[in-house]
């Protein structure tokens, strides 16, 4: 069931080494990019292939590049968004251990397509593991002539630097992540300007996330057609070819893979490499179904930030559409599969907890809603809690929904009133009896 | 047909026609239509933060191909798509055809969820709280604040009364975290006082730099534009309510720029300094040493007249008939006169002087007779690029004026070039754009070598300036670049030796005539020396080198004059050592403060020395007779700024005790000589100064809140 393109080679010994990476073909995207191909023609292929962010937000990379006007004089850059920080999601992570170099190579190309001479991989600072690997990675290359001046002999010069973040969930935003690689406090920026025309120092600058950029190395490689030869495209991309319209990869084309962190009680939870829209029960069975009998509750389909689903939805296929249409988003592919003997007030709790936390306090709904909402889940979790808490509990979560600077304040209601929506009855027995009902017999969730 | 530059929107139904990249939150102050703001300030940067401007907004629908806007079918009219969630009146940019509502329940909502939120960690200690009764959230927790408080949990325990930088106090627990401090900080005034650590709940202000910094310029701006109590005057602290204030237009007494004031007078004591908003001087700010800089009105005060001996107090006819008699009882007398006093001090001091004794011994303590006047206004050099400061410290001399620069500065609008000796102002070299040491007493040569290299640019004269003012070629050379491609540059020339001010003024004017006849445009200039009022004094006759009205010593007596011997007096420390002087009539200021052993062994051996002041100084000290003058705050006072702006002072408080205005005492002694009668009002000394030199009636007449300009 499994894909491997982006993960190709991560289970053979060394892979993460320059030698092991380039006897298995590594790099020779790179040299087909600067040999055979225009930085448009780059940028057109990548666009075309319909690949989208694989950070979350889900926009289109090939756009994302075009954005950046090549032919502008003065510095540009690119900068790796390898601070992964969604809770549930470590497939990151898992790439940059197993096949750094693809990154790299991705990076390059990325580099090379827009005119960048200089790269930044801003990695989240808890990864130490990854640390060493990758500035390993970027030496080695180095040395091979692939970072440095007349890569590969053609007319590109290029340095990449790999950057620590300090431990801070707002860094995954783009723009917060750039304040931060500038050595200021990380707050989201106002856009416009986006990146694309004032980015890093003011200049033109691509944020890519690590998984978007190591799919870009095997696009470049095999075309566009190849990476829609799996997934869930849809045909009349390639029918109504350059016209007008949405970009590829939107509304039903969804073609590719997709590299899903599994996690929650199952028998395999870990990284899972599989074409775009499969169901989402098969990607709970690969990852060996729910350990010891227990029974699935519901699902957060794309890290924290996405509205949990319920049992309607358990075989929704695994595309932006269909999760969107299902009330949530496939995000960063972080799919938690949650049991039937968790407490979802107390899930909602954590989450906000988590929420709070990371808040990074720029504007008033994120920063004031967030400590407000938790202290009465708080409160309804250690069962101090009255009916009408419940309805407070709406009332913070609707001053914070739209009304926030940023994606992360935006998030903070999904937990909770999704599965106030998805599960009533266990709020409602929280503030009733003053405790919890799990263990407590059987729920009678379908009331 | 919508124009290139301009876009057409409706707020609220009305139409508003505004520049393209207009934010719709200016655009709706245009019209009057007032959107709530926390985070928003019209003079910083925008950021978004607060939300509290939330308003709903509606946008044409537009043909994805063809870029015409759709028509709705049935009505012919264009179809409009709302935004999917509030926007923020402040980030968002007007756009063609769009509407916004400012009023509607959404947006009513919204904004009740945004106080609420602001007000779930704000501690409701309003009765206790400095800003209360001028607070931006107490007024907007009034306008659309939600009806009742849901948040019952406990508050965060935070900072209460921490001091943090020179005389700001930090409620860490009011702030509402809507970093207009910090921007003004970072945008305007390039201090690093304080800054923001942390994030999100526990977001707090922190001094930058570990402790508080005690020699800020001008961080005490932050607490007139932080919207709640959180940062707030040391000095003004629980000292009064802002509504129990007597609030007055002033003008602040410590520079040649001359910053509109707000005095706060409460029970004959000045509570509170404030910039008074004069887009023209100091646009919203003023520099700490304005704003906290008048304890000496309340404190050692001479509060009635003395005659020396007695040590004691005496009644204001026993002091007046004595001072009369020093100054009539010889032909041997200078007046010392500090540029701090008012036009209306000034001219009857001149005209006690020549009118009552036949002398023309008026001494102002500046060099604005050797430097001349300075040729251009704040907004002038505002809008002049570069600036060339050579041996200017605006920074310390005149810090508002190099606030507002600094502001065009960070704009990337205007370069400020800093050139002067190695040690000298250190900071303002830091922050300008470029920075050269020059060689010290190498001003004149410079100010020549550029106006020879303006007019003709080649190396060897280059290498030659360069030798002689210790500037590196290639830097000088990079400067001639910037003033090939400038527009329209300004030079500004500071403090000099005295003998060079001569050299100096020739060379400054030639190089301004290079530069304008090279650019065909007006460029200003000149050396920028002087005290408060010290342009204003010589515009009413108050110098030895001066006539009311602004007319040279060289032209005629008139009938009004008497005549006497106008030639330019010694130096009067010289004269007094000399023991050339009988009498002494000093008239503000402490000229003898820091003065040598001889010079004050002299002071004494003089028959009398009137002193006209405020405080007990070294001055006072000396005085055989005291005359106990009101303070800026207590009297009626004209200033003219260093660009030839008239402005008005009001007083918020009657002269304390038995003190009585600087102009009248000086009135009460022309009297005593025959040379005033009736009234002495400031009303009646402007009335007779407009009747005797037609110069000034108009001036005097009507003086606006913003000033009038009345030299150039």
């Amino acid at each position: 069931m499994q894909e491997f393109r982006v993960l190709k080679g991560h289970d053979i010994e060394g892979y993460s080494s320059l030698s092991v990476y380039r006897e298995h073909g590594g790099y020779e995207a790179l040299r087909k990019a600067l040999e055979d191909m225009t930085p448009t023609e780059i940028t057109d292929e990548v666009y075309w292939s319909g690949l989208r962010g694989r950070g979350g937000a889900g926009f289109s990379t090939g756009q994302k590049w075009r954005f950046v006007d090549r032919d502008a004089p003065g510095q540009k850059y690119v900068v790796v968004n390898a601070d992964e920080g969604e809770p549930g999601t470590f497939k990151d992570r898992y790439i940059m251990e197993h096949v750094p170099h693809r990154m790299l190579e991705g990076t390059l190309i990325a580099c090379h397509a827009v005119g960048a001479t200089k790269a930044y991989i801003y990695l989240r600072g808890e990864l130490s593991a990854c640390r060493d690997l990758i500035q390993q990675c970027i030496d080695e290359a180095r040395e091979a002539g692939l970072v440095g001046e007349k890569v590969m002999g053609a007319d590109f010069d290029v340095d990449v630097v790999l950057h620590l973040g300090a431990g801070a969930y707002i860094c995954g935003e783009e723009t917060a992540l750039l304040d931060s690689l500038e050595g200021r406090r990380a707050e989201p920026r106002l856009k416009p300007p986006f990146p694309a025309q004032a980015g890093l120092y003011g200049r033109p600058t691509v944020v890519n996330n690590v998984e978007t950029l190591a799919n870009v190395p095997p696009i470049v490689e095999h075309g566009a057609g190849w990476y829609r030869s799996v997934g869930a495209p849809s045909p009349a991309v390639d029918a109504e070819e350059r016209g007008s319209g949405p970009p590829p990869g939107f509304g039903p084309d969804s073609p590719g893979t997709r590299v899903f962190s599994t996690s929650g009680k199952l028998g395999n939870p870990g990284i899972y490499e599989v074409p775009m829209g499969i169901p989402m029960s098969d990607l709970l069975e690969l990852s060996g179904g729910m350990r010891d009998g227990l029974k699935l509750k519901a699902v957060i389909p794309g890290g924290s930030s996405a509205p949990m689903i319920g049992p309607d939805h358990f075989d929704v296929p695994l595309t932006f559409q269909d999760l969107a249409d299902a009330g949530s988003m496939l995000g960063s592919g972080a799919v938690i599969f949650i049991d039937d003997q968790t407490c979802l007030v107390d899930a909602a709790l954590n989450l906000t907890e988590f929420y709070e936390h990371e808040s990074c306090g720029k504007c008033t709904p994120c920063r004031e809603g967030s400590q407000w909402v938790r202290k009465v889940l708080q409160r309804i979790c250690d069962g101090e809690a009255t009916a009408k808490d419940l309805d407070l509990v709406r009332h913070i979560c609707d001053g914070i929904a739209g009304k926030c600077f940023c994606a992360l304040g935006e998030s903070i209601p999904a937990p909770i009133i999704s599965t106030m929506d998805l599960y009533p009855d266990e709020w409602r027995y929280h503030v009733e009896h003053g405790e919890c009902p799990i263990g407590k017999g059987d729920l009678a969730h379908a009331e | 047909m919508p124009s290139n530059n301009m876009v057409t929107l409706t707020i609220d139904g009305q139409e508003v026609k505004v520049p393209k990249g207009t934010k719709v939150m200016p655009a709706a102050d245009s019209v009057d239509i007032y959107i709530p703001r926390f985070c928003y300030h019209g003079s910083l940067s925008v950021l978004g933060a607060c939300r509290i401007c939330l308003v709903q907004v509606f946008t044409p629908v537009t043909d994805r191909n063809t870029g015409e806007p759709v028509m709705d079918e049935q009505t012919g009219e264009p179809q409009y798509r709302e935004m999917p969630t509030l926007q923020t009146a402040c980030t968002l940019d007007c756009s063609e055809g769009m509407r916004v509502v400012t009023d509607s329940e959404k947006v009513i909502k919204g904004r009740e969820n945004v106080i609420e939120f602001i007000l779930a960690n704000h501690p409701l200690d309003c009765p206790i709280c400095d800003k209360g009764g001028e607070c931006e959230l107490q007024e907007m927790t009034m306008i659309c604040g939600p009806p009742r408080q849901l948040f019952t949990e406990p508050r965060l325990d935070q900072d209460k009364a921490r001091r943090i930088g020179a005389s700001i106090v930090l409620d860490q627990e009011r702030c509402i975290v809507c970093f207009r401090c910090t921007r003004f900080l970072d945008e305007w005034a390039s201090e690093q006082v304080f800054e923001f650590h942390e994030r999100g709940g526990h977001d707090v202000i922190e001094p930058a730099l570990g402790e508080p910094i005690e020699k800020a310029r001008f961080a005490g701006n932050t607490i007139d534009i932080c919207p709640v109590g959180a940062l707030t005057s040391e000095y003004f602290r629980f000292s009064a309510r802002p509504w129990e204030l007597a609030d007055t237009p002033g003008v602040c007494p410590h520079c040649a720029v001359g910053c509109s004031l707000t005095l706060g007078g409460r029970l004959g004591t000045l509570a509170r300094v404030e910039p008074r908003s004069n887009y023209y001087i100091n646009d919203i700010w003023i520099c700490d040493k304005g704003r906290y800089d008048y304890e000496w009105v309340q404190e050692d005060r001479i509060v009635a007249p003395e005659i020396a001996g007695e040590n004691r107090a005496v009644d204001w006819p026993v002091a007046l008939d004595e001072a009369v008699k020093v100054l009539s009882g010889s032909d041997r007398v200078a007046a010392v006169v500090d540029p701090a006093v008012s036009c209306e001090t000034g001219y009857l001091t001149q005209a006690l002087m020549r009118d009552g004794l036949g002398l023309n011994a008026l001494h102002v303590e500046d060099e604005f007779d050797l430097a001349g006047p300075f040729s251009g206004t704040v907004m002038d050099l505002m809008y002049s690029d570069p600036v060339l400061l050579i041996s200017a410290n605006i920074l310390d001399d005149q810090p508002i004026l190099w606030l507002r620069l600094n502001r065009r500065h960070q704009e990337g609008k205007t370069n400020m070039i800093t050139i002067g000796p190695a040690d000298w102002a250190p900071d303002q070299k830091r922050l300008a754009t470029d920075a050269a040491d020059l060689t010290a007493g190498r001003e004149v040569a410079l100010v020549q070598g550029l106006c020879e290299l303006v007019r003709e640019r080649n190396d060897e004269t280059m290498d030659r300036i360069a030798a002689d003012t210790g500037i590196a070629a290639d830097w000088l050379g990079s400067l001639l670049d910037r003033l090939a491609d400038a527009k329209r540059p300004a030079v500004v020339v500071g403090r000099l030796p005295e003998d060079q001010y001569g050299p100096a003024r020739e060379a400054v004017a030639k190089l301004i005539d290079a530069l304008q006849e090279d650019r065909k445009m007006p460029i200003r200039g000149g050396i920028l020396v002087g005290g408060t009022n010290s342009r204003g004094l010589r515009l009413v006759g108050c110098s030895a080198s001066a006539l009311p009205g602004g007319r040279s010593t060289d032209e005629p007596v008139t009938e009004d004059e008497r005549d006497l011997d106008r030639s330019q007096p010694k130096p009067w420390r010289e004269a007094l050592l000399a023991s050339e002087l009988e009498a002494l009539l000093v008239v503000g200021g402490d000229p003898f403060a820091d003065a040598s052993p001889e010079l004050i062994e002299a002071a004494r051996g003089l028959s009398g020395l009137i002193y006209v002041g405020t405080n007990h100084n070294a001055t006072a000290e000396l005085a055989t007779v005291t005359l106990a003058a009101a303070s800026f705050a207590e009297e009626s006072l004209t200033y003219v700024n260093f660009e030839g702006r008239l402005q008005q002072s009001v007083p918020t408080n009657d002269p304390i005790e038995r003190t009585r205005p600087t102009f009248e005492i000086l009135g009460r002694l022309c009297a005593a000589l025959g040379q005033w009668q009736g009234e002495i009002t400031a009303d009646a000394v402007r009335t007779e100064m407009g009747r005797r030199f037609e110069g000034l009636r108009p001036w005097m007449e009507s003086i606006g809140e913003q000033g009038e300009a009345v030299a150039s």
